[in-house]
């Protein structure tokens, strides 16, 4: 009895450092979404968190044409960390922006960089847009900034260390004719004129919670998910909401999938819903297994959604009717975007295992990339 | 299994509770962190109380230790008295361990809650949605600010680089856990041997947590350091401070334990008079209601 007494202490000291070893374990490091990009040329893939890889035209299997960095040269500073916006392919060039954050021009046809610019304050968590000959994005240490295409230096106009923003900035940046919409973490939504950063509306739309992710859904008509649960159709004309924020049971941070004046986008809890875009009213289409962070899309009228479970659920979007559920495999998970090509749609997962999914037979089978990082 | 329990029981809790403070604290999570250390503080106030008494008790048993360990050569027997009058004076010599062992999984979590809600990356923020109650009161604060006074809440020493402001959090918690060592009160008849390994903890535990902070969140340094703060103050105000000639402001009661001779009509080699029936009163340590329970 007494040597258990003695024990007690040893013993209680000994959960404790258990307990904490396990607090201790689980720290989410970057990994990156970014979305595949996929033509009838070839697809753009990230096979790893920190390497892009430009694939043959994916059928039954797809073969590595080239990396960025080059996975066969050592020894090089080029340092991704992580990517999280899809490429953006133009002209022949694809546009990248990291976490660590750089931007980089490559060569599409050998992936050579044309250019690099570094120096943004901070990295880059959203999608890169395109207008008027120059790139624009935000940083998450709250800068925006508009680099030209040809060679990376700031646009003409804008100031040279980019447009300050009171939160950082997460979500990418949304254009429209003149002006580019930036949403930040602290729940705000900027309208900046494209030809040299100045506020456009009188005052910020602004949200309770943090905006993540935005995305143009129709001419003047913004769509901002706050992760307060709350998703606003804004109208950007005047930077004020077409009706009150539609409610979710979750967080949504995703694009959402557009199709007949109609955004479809799903909730951390993994509920599925349809947002009028003309109403700003929304409707529970569904629901699927686990959390959706990954963007979904619409073929014809087949909604195909993946989850954090790893399974694609395709729904009849005229019935509000789920068709069926697919696990696939069990390599990572999705969070990037779905991304759709020839009526085909390609998923990739944060282990950078590619899938297609077929809308009309509902099936998904992986496709296997030769001379790839596995 | 213990990672669930640990998740629900302690690190989903003060994850909420972070969030709720840092609302009420103006949307400063370095001043939620500050009110957090203070409530912990005072929350376990009672242990740290419960320990100052073990800790006078066991400074006004020394004599009596000094006078056991000269009369009996024998070392089991030596320990056995030994362990009977710290009984009797209700000092526990494990008594100041309470405070630590509840820190120490508080810690660990506050720890683990900063890593959680001032995420370093998408990905942990996306995991961050997991872990918050479903209140808009909460969930409308994501993400917090993880700038306080000039420091990244999430970056720790190691990464932002010695000659910074995170830096320089690392002496100051290597400066105040010595401080609240040397604040903690010693016994004065201690042996060269004790005074020795006093003075080795002394030394080595600001050195010690000052290599952890290397590597801890600055917002973890935060509460370390207000913890610290207060534990030095709270041993000012009972014990004083001897060097500087200032007086305890409040009497912690000591259990003032019976002569050897009176609560031991014991000898090396005869029977031992059981110290119950030499008590007067409650007996030395026990209370009034401790006594009924013993009574058939």
């Amino acid at each position: 009895m007494s040597s258990l007494r003695r024990l007690g202490p040893l013993l209680a000291l000994i959960i404790l450092l258990a307990l904490s070893a396990v607090g201790c374990t689980k720290i989410y490091n970057p990994e990156g979404w970014a979305e595949p990009s996929v033509s009838a040329d070839g697809a753009y893939v990230f096979e790893s968190k920190d390497r892009l890889s430009y694939l043959t035209p994916p059928t039954d299997s797809a073969s590595v044409r080239w990396t960025f960095p080059d996975r066969n040269q050592k020894n090089t500073d080029l340092k991704l960390r992580a990517v999280y916006g899809e490429p953006l392919i133009e002209d022949g060039i694809v546009y990248l922006a990291s976490y660590e954050g750089d931007v980089f021009a490559l060569k599409a046809s050998d992936g050579t960089q044309i250019w690099r610019r570094g120096n943004l304050h901070g990295g880059v968590t959203g999608r890169l847009a395109s207008a008027k000959g120059v790139l624009v994005f935000g940083t998450t240490e709250g800068r925006v900034w508009a680099i030209d295409k040809t060679n990376g230096a700031n646009a003409s106009g804008w100031p040279k260390d980019g447009v300050k923003m009171p939160d950082p900035i997460w979500a990418g940046v949304a254009v429209q004719a003149e002006t580019a919409y930036v949403a930040t973490m602290g729940g705000d939504v900027f309208a900046l004129a494209l030809s040299d950063g100045h506020q456009v509306w009188p005052k910020p739309f602004h949200v309770s919670g943090a905006v993540a992710d935005l995305a143009m859904v129709a001419t003047d008509r913004l769509f901002v998910p706050s992760l307060n649960k709350i998703v606003y159709i804004v109208d950007t004309n005047n930077g004020q909401p077409i009706a009150p924020g539609a409610r979710a049971s979750d967080w949504v941070w995703m694009q959402p999938a557009i199709k007949d004046s109609l955004a479809y986008y799903a909730d951390f809890s993994g509920n599925v819903y349809v947002l009028n875009i003309t109403t700003g009213k929304a409707t529970a289409l569904g629901e699927v297994a686990a959390k959706v962070k990954s963007s979904p899309v619409v073929v014809g009228d087949v909604l195909v959604v993946a989850d954090r479970a790893r399974n694609v659920t395709f729904f009849n979007i005229k019935e509000a009717k789920k068709l069926n559920t697919v696990p696939a495999g069990d390599s990572g998970t999705f969070r990037a975007g779905l991304t759709v090509a020839n009526e085909l749609v390609y998923a990739v997962t944060t282990k950078g295992a590619l899938f297609r999914a077929n809308p009309k037979e509902l099936s998904v089978v992986e496709i296997p990339i030769v001379g790839g990082a596995k | 299994m213990i990672g669930d329990i640990f998740r629900i029981a302690l690190a989903d809790p003060m994850v909420n509770f972070l969030v709720i403070l840092n609302n009420l604290c103006f949307n400063s999570f370095g001043l939620a962190i500050i009110a957090f250390t203070v409530i912990v503080k005072a929350a376990t106030f009672p242990l740290t109380l419960r320990q100052l008494h073990s800790t006078r008790s066991m400074q006004s048993l020394q004599p009596r230790i000094q006078e056991i360990q000269k009369k009996y050569t024998d070392p089991k027997r030596r320990q056995e008295e030994t362990m009977r009058a710290y009984k009797e004076a209700g000092a526990n010599p494990l008594g100041c361990l309470g405070p630590m062992l509840i820190q120490f999984p508080i810690f660990i979590a506050l720890f683990y809650a900063i890593r959680l809600v001032l995420p370093e990356s998408p990905e942990a923020l996306e995991n961050l949605s997991s872990h918050l109650y479903g209140w808009s009161y909460i969930q409308h604060a994501v993400p917090m600010k993880t700038h306080f006074l000039g420091l990244d809440l999430r970056q720790t020493p190691n990464d932002a680089g010695f000659v910074s402001i995170e830096g320089f959090l690392v002496l100051l918690v290597g400066i105040t856990t010595w401080a609240q060592t040397k604040t903690t009160v010693t016994s004065p008849t201690m042996d060269d041997k004790q005074r020795a390994q006093q003075q080795m903890i002394a030394v080595m535990m600001p050195v010690m947590f000052a290599f952890f902070a290397l590597s801890f969140p600055s917002g973890v340094s935060i509460y370390w350091i207000v913890n610290s703060v207060m534990g030095i103050a709270t041993n000012v105000v009972t014990f004083g401070l001897p060097r500087f000639n200032i007086k305890p402001l409040v009497k912690v009661r000591a259990n003032t334990p019976p002569p050897l001779d009176a609560g031991h009509a014991t000898s090396p080699a005869g029977p031992t008079i059981p110290a119950r029936e030499l008590r007067t009163a409650n007996g030395p340590g026990r209370s009034k209601r401790q006594n009924r329970r013993r009574r058939p």
